[in-house]
């Protein structure tokens, strides 16, 4: 296979990379706040949650994609809610609604004949199979997203830093936040289908990791953290279609390599 | 004097657990009110309330236009976050105000409370005392009538203390913007304040620090906490002194 023939969005390889790298678009910045915020837990457990929401979607009628992406941003609405008054630690509520959605997905799959569901593709994707209009949906939405995440980028900054002063200044924090949590409810949807519900998080938050390691300020972190991720995905991409090794697993793999070897070269500075 | 907020009546529950019961307060233009009170006592929550970050359960909070604009509040929290896994200075902190200060703004507040030559520095290499002058400044920015302080100087040593109150006082010259706050140094706040606010619930007594220092139920509030306080403040409160040299 030439280079042209990798990147050609009509081969089945190319659309899968195209697929990819738009969704690096939303899942660079995505992760750095989930780094900063310290929400890699809580987009886990909305990753969990996305096959039940795939479900409600197919058995509603309103298709897949909505339906992870309705569900996972009202339990996303649900769990800021709670997480605010709680008698439990948030780190036990979201295991244990993480792992029961997760239970729940897993035993309709089973009763239901009429759902055809693929359990290993939910759980690590299957980006190789990514249909037309999927992979179209995956364009659209991410390109909203990144809009979305440039238009309130300096509110989504102020919820990270102190939420109090903002609401004083005289952002709106109630709406940032649900916005927030939206465009977080979009990112898992789309990496769900290509990555996979048990990996999504890492495409999340180990090339911002990576990144921090460089970083002297929010812009760069967001910009070096989207290089990253698509080294990880040109290469994960290459090495899965040239020794045959799945896909997802193989650019989660090169994301982890990068972070090694970002660490030893700041080990080494220092 | 003008009115700038007035707190009526306000009661707030939390759970079974009552926090405050109907308290009222009135704060006006170019008053320096401070908030003292036992621990539990609501004085942070009795705050929030007035920031409207909080909503009270019974009660409400009303803010008076001065001029032709609303009332201005600029707030300074404890602290915020600032984790090592977010890359952010202090310039780039301040600029994140919501009027998006222009460079020259930012850079004239970063002067005034001297922080000009840490405005490369990263937030998580701030000092507890540097990072409360950033938010000082931050507060500053949105140019307010009314700055509302939650303990100030908490975890900032004396000599710290007395730098910050009279950096205050310097500001307030400049910036003409009146003062609540909440706080536990009792003497360096008394001997700044116009109005003294004793909370435990209820307001217990409030007037002049004269008045309230001398007022037996301030005096029963704070002898109950810890014994031997009140000698303490007695001393303490009336010792003023006049920079005549700084550090």
């Amino acid at each position: 296979m030439t280079i042209s023939e990798f990147f050609n969005p009509t081969s089945f390889i190319g659309q899968a990379l195209w697929a990819l790298l738009f969704l690096s678009f939303l899942t660079a910045p995505m992760g750095c706040f989930v780094v900063w915020r310290k929400l890699s837990y809580f987009g886990a457990t909305l990753a969990h949650s996305a096959l039940l929401g795939a479900i409600l979607g197919l058995l509603t009628g309103v298709g897949m994609l909505a339906g992870v992406i309705g569900f996972t941003s009202i339990l996303a609405m649900g769990l800021s809610f709670w997480l605010n008054n709680r008698f439990l630690s948030s780190d036990t509520i979201l295991g244990f609604i993480a792992h029961l959605s997760l239970a729940i997905g897993v035993i309709l799959v089973s009763i239901m004949d009429g759902l055809r569901i693929d359990l290993m593709a939910y759980l690590f994707g299957n980006v190789l199979s990514i249909s037309s209009p999927m992979f179209y949906a995956t364009l659209g939405i991410s390109m909203i997203g990144l809009l979305i995440i440039c238009f309130y980028w300096r509110g989504f900054v102020n919820l990270a830093t102190q939420r109090d002063i903002a609401h004083i200044e005289g952002f709106a924090t109630k709406r940032l936040e649900l916005m927030f949590l939206v465009v977080l409810s979009m990112t898992i949807a789309l990496g769900m289908l290509s990555i996979g519900v048990l990996l999504i998080i890492s495409m999340l938050i180990i090339p911002a990791a990576t990144a921090r390691v460089f970083s002297r300020s929010l812009i760069q972190m967001a910009v070096l953290t989207w290089f990253l991720s698509v080294i990880s995905i040109i290469s994960g991409m290459a090495l899965s279609y040239s020794i045959d090794f799945p896909a997802g697993p193989t650019i989660v793999v090169c994301a982890g390599v990068l972070f090694i070897l970002a660490n030893a070269i700041g080990f080494a500075r220092k | 004097m003008k009115n700038l907020l007035a707190i009526n009546n306000v009661s707030h529950k939390i759970g079974k657990k009552n926090i405050l019961q109907k308290v009222s307060l009135n704060l006006y233009e170019k008053e320096i009110v401070t908030i003292v009170g036992p621990n539990g006592a609501g004085k942070t929550t009795l705050l929030l309330i007035a920031l409207g970050l909080i909503k009270p359960s019974s009660g409400s909070v009303k803010r008076y236009f001065l001029g032709d604009s609303l009332l201005r509040i600029g707030y300074v929290p404890q602290s915020i976050n600032r984790d090592s896994t977010m890359p952010i200075n202090v310039f780039e902190f301040m600029r994140l105000s919501k009027n998006t200060p222009s460079k020259k703004e930012v850079i004239n507040l970063l002067t005034a409370v001297g922080l000009t030559q840490l405005q490369k520095s990263s937030l998580n290499d701030l000092s507890g005392g540097e990072l409360r002058r950033v938010l000082f400044a931050r507060a500053l920015l949105n140019n307010p009538h009314l700055l509302v302080l939650d303990e100030p100087t908490a975890g900032v040593d004396v000599s710290g203390q007395e730098f910050f109150y009279h950096q205050l006082n310097e500001l307030r010259k400049q910036f003409h913007f009146s003062i609540l706050m909440v706080s536990h140094d009792l003497h360096l706040v008394m001997s700044a304040t116009d109005r003294v606010v004793c909370l435990n619930g209820h307001i217990c007594c409030q007037g002049k620090p004269s008045q309230v220092v001398n007022n037996p139920r301030y005096q029963n509030l704070f002898i109950n906490e810890s014994m031997g306080q009140t000698e303490k403040i007695s001393e303490l409160a009336f010792y003023q002194h006049n920079h005549d040299h700084t550090h």
